[in-house]
């Protein structure tokens, strides 16, 4: 869209920005222990009580109030545990507590995804290829085109709606991206390999839908409806507000994409700095950024994805202060501006649209 | 079992394991799914900076033989850590009935035996992890006939006692002798069981040898020398099949000595041995983590089990000194020494904690 508010830095710069962050990730590293185990598992608790007090009161949904409340619940306690529980944890983020339940390579979240296909996708596909066209399917997942340099089909006219349905169904969007049907279709990919990662997948749709829309709506007995009715909701709230944090992360005005060629000897600095470069924060309270799973500091968890989110915030003010020093622009925001401005990229790049030129990462 | 099955079964299609783990824990009970947390159900002290732990697994417990050890693990500073202590009692026939004793010397500098020492009371919840361990009768099968005897040095009586009880409630007639080296009187563990054992057995003996401080009346003892060997076992007819136990020193001292009194030596170290020569020239290694796709630069001068931690890479571990295996991990590309003999390891298949880096390396973490 616009040009880059930064500016293009020299090897040198980049070396040196590249240890100086470094630097304050081996420092807050060093200083993580109790607080943080005790944090996590006061997260638990929370996931764990939320789920348990919406369950209970959608048993008596038949009372209206109750439903609204339990519902509302369901969907925090489903929210907590995909975004600061799950997707921290599988970050490996705890590891370092040694509590099987926490371990971030064994992890199973409450979602129709399996963790191991996220593991793939999410931890190695996007953190390591940030932005990079053709390589980060994070990137309209396949189905948007939310930059210029995507090039445009006629399929992208209807975007808007497909970015609809993709909201409402997040979770399944996340569960079939790494099967990659377009490959499959288009004859890319084998149908073995296809039903290799439909087996594991297969089994762990049916046993969330199963949990939600069977086994808890039949323990209700005559409440049947009034159960299954809730549990949907509450997964179609958590689809919702995913969608809409995880597409503020990198889809803003601001955020930028990179061609192939930026990974030709790409050093750690400039791997920092395309981290930077691609992501978006969101500004607000406390029970925000939670509730976020801190991925509201997007920038600070694509520089340290390894570190607890939960010190992104204090993080986050010595990043924008290298990012000031360095001339890097810290891309930051309200959720109603920065979704705002992912809706219009929705709608604007439907579209045919040319893309401008952008400040290179390195100066020549 | 079959009901537990079933029932977990149902059970399982609307709680996850950790939904259960959790939910037990704050109904105040040691039940989980399949890890086996046991409650502190006394505690006393057992001698010098040394107190004895009777704990009480959960039902998922599978059991342990005489002269076996186990992984145990405690919260401490948020952090899960794991040491091997050794079980000091004998099994239970039903092992649902189970309940197990330590006996933990406190090393005040150590992280876990001082952290035990000063906050495992009765209702504070462990973890036990696998069972562990070849030192066992099962495993030796003596000869009814045959001599024992056991030498142990300071927290090294740990798994003697267990192995002694076993051995005397086969009610073999052949001699069972302990020598027991401990610094001073008050140091020594398990008076009372060891005083019944030798009321109630004529084929038991035992010599508590003081190392730093003597009995009333008696000169000090030292530590073990071949003199003391011979005082005790010399008119002892024929080769006893001897066990021992204790800090590497000790085992390594007490090892040569009696190999030529024993007909065989059985051997347990609770403290790593000293390290055989490291990698001479110093080295920068680059390690791949193959699940986990990282790369990372370490010194070859590291175990890889300590290189790994220091980078922030959690990995299961317990003895720390080569002897659970639960560290082990498949190395798919490159070469490793094994610190404690100083030789290449051949196979894939490495314990991290007494493995350093010759080549670059890949695992399969
Ligand atoms: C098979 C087996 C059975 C055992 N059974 C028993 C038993 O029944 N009872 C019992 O009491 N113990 C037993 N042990 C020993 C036990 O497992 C622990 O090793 C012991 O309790 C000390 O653990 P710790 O966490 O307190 O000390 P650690 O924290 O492991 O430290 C041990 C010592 O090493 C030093 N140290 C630690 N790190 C470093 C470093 N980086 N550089 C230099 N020095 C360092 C510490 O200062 C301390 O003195 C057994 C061990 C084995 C292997
Ligand atoms: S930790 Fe026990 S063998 Fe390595």
């Amino acid at each position: 869209m616009t040009s880059s508010l930064s500016r293009a830095l020299s090897s040198e710069e980049v070396a040196r920005l590249g240890e100086e962050l470094d630097a304050l990730k081996q420092r807050t590293l060093a200083d993580v222990g109790e607080a943080d185990a005790r944090y996590i598992r006061r997260v638990v608790k929370a996931v764990r009580y939320t789920e348990l007090l919406g369950r209970a009161l959608l048993f008596v949904g038949i009372f209206p109030p109750a439903w609204v409340l339990g519902t509302l619940l369901l969907g925090v306690s489903k929210i907590l545990e995909n975004m600061e529980l799950g997707h921290n944890v599988m970050h490996g983020q705890y590891d370092w507590m040694n509590e099987p339940s926490l371990n971030g390579k064994t992890y199973e979240w409450d979602i129709v995804g399996t963790s191991d296909m996220w593991r793939k996708t999410h931890n190695y596909e996007h953190h390591t290829y940030t932005n990079i066209r053709g390589m980060d399917n994070d990137i309209g997942y396949g189905l948007l085109r939310l930059f210029p340099e995507q090039r445009w089909r006629p399929f992208y006219l209807l975007q808007p709606l497909w970015a609809a349905l993709l909201a409402l169904l997040f979770q399944w969007g996340v569960a079939i991206q790494d099967l990659e049907l377009g490959k499959v279709f288009s004859g890319r990919k084998s149908k073995a390999e296809l039903n290799a990662q439909w087996q594991p997948l297969k089994k762990k749709i049916r046993y969330q839908l199963l949990k939600d829309y069977l086994f808890f709506p039949l323990l209700a007995g005559p409440f049947f409806l009034t159960v299954l009715s809730g549990n949907l909701v509450a997964n179609l709230i958590r689809n919702l507000w995913t969608f809409m944090i995880i597409f503020c992360g990198h889809f803003t005005a601001k955020a930028e994409v990179f061609p192939r060629s930026v990974l030709d000897n790409e050093t750690q600095g400039h791997w920092y700095l395309r981290q930077l470069r691609g992501s978006s924060n969101l500004r607000g309270s406390k029970l925000f950024h939670i509730l976020s799973g801190n991925l509201s500091h997007q920038i600070e968890h694509h520089l340290f994805p390894t570190v607890p989110a939960r010190r992104y915030r204090e993080l986050s003010v010595e990043v924008k202060a290298i990012c000031e020093k360095y001339g890097q622009h810290y891309n930051t925001g309200s959720l109603l501006s920065q979704f705002g401005q992912v809706v219009y990229r929705i709608f604007r790049h439907a579209l045919p649209s040319r893309p401008e030129r952008t400040t290179a990462l390195l100066s020549a | 079992m079959l009901g537990v099955n079933t029932e977990k079964r149902w059970l399982g299609a609307i709680v996850s394991r950790d939904q259960f783990d959790f939910w037990a824990q704050q109904l105040g009970s040691t039940a989980a799914w399949e890890r086996c947390f046991a409650r502190v159900v006394s505690r006393c002290e057992e001698a010098d900076d040394t107190i004895s732990l009777t704990l009480k697994p959960n039902a998922n417990f599978a059991g342990f033989r005489a002269g076996q050890h186990m992984n145990l693990s405690a919260i401490i500073a948020g952090r899960r850590v794991t040491r091997s202590y050794s079980f000091t009692g004998l099994p239970c026939a039903d092992s649902k009935q189970e309940s197990v004793s330590i006996t933990v010397r406190r090393d005040p500098a150590g992280v876990m035996s001082d952290w035990l020492y000063r906050h495992a009371q009765p209702g504070t919840v462990l973890e036990i992890g696998g069972v562990f361990g070849e030192m066992t009768l099962e495993e030796i099968q003596p000869a009814a006939t045959e001599d024992l005897v056991f030498l142990a040095a300071g927290s090294g009586i740990t798994p003697m006692i267990s192995l002694i009880k076993a051995r005397l409630a086969q009610g073999v007639s052949s001699l069972v002798t302990l020598l027991y080296w401990g610094r001073r009187p008050s140091a020594f563990c398990f008076d009372d069981e060891l005083n019944a054992l030798l009321n109630a057995h004529p084929n038991f003996r035992v010599h508590r040898l003081t190392t730093q401080e003597p009995f009333v009346g008696q000169p000090l003892a030292g530590r073990i020398h071949s003199e003391q060997l011979e005082q005790v076992l010399g008119a002892d007819s024929s080769a006893p099949r001897a066990f021992i136990c204790g800090n590497a020193e000790f085992v390594e001292t007490a090892r040569q000595l009696m190999n030529e009194r024993a007909s065989t030596c059985h051997v347990e170290s609770f403290s790593p041995p000293a390290r055989a020569p490291q990698n001479a020239v110093v080295e920068s290694i680059t390690l791949t983590l193959r699940k986990s796709r990282q790369v990372l630069t370490v010194s070859n001068q590291d175990t890889l089990l300590d290189a790994l931690e220091a980078q922030g890479i959690a990995v299961e571990s317990g003895c720390r000194m080569g002897i659970c295996n639960t560290c082990t991990c498949t190395v798919t590309e490159g070469q490793t020494r094994d610190i404690s003999t100083g030789q290449l390891n051949d196979g894939p298949a490495t314990r991290l904690c007494v493995s350093q880096p010759v080549s670059n390396l890949q695992l399969d973490l």
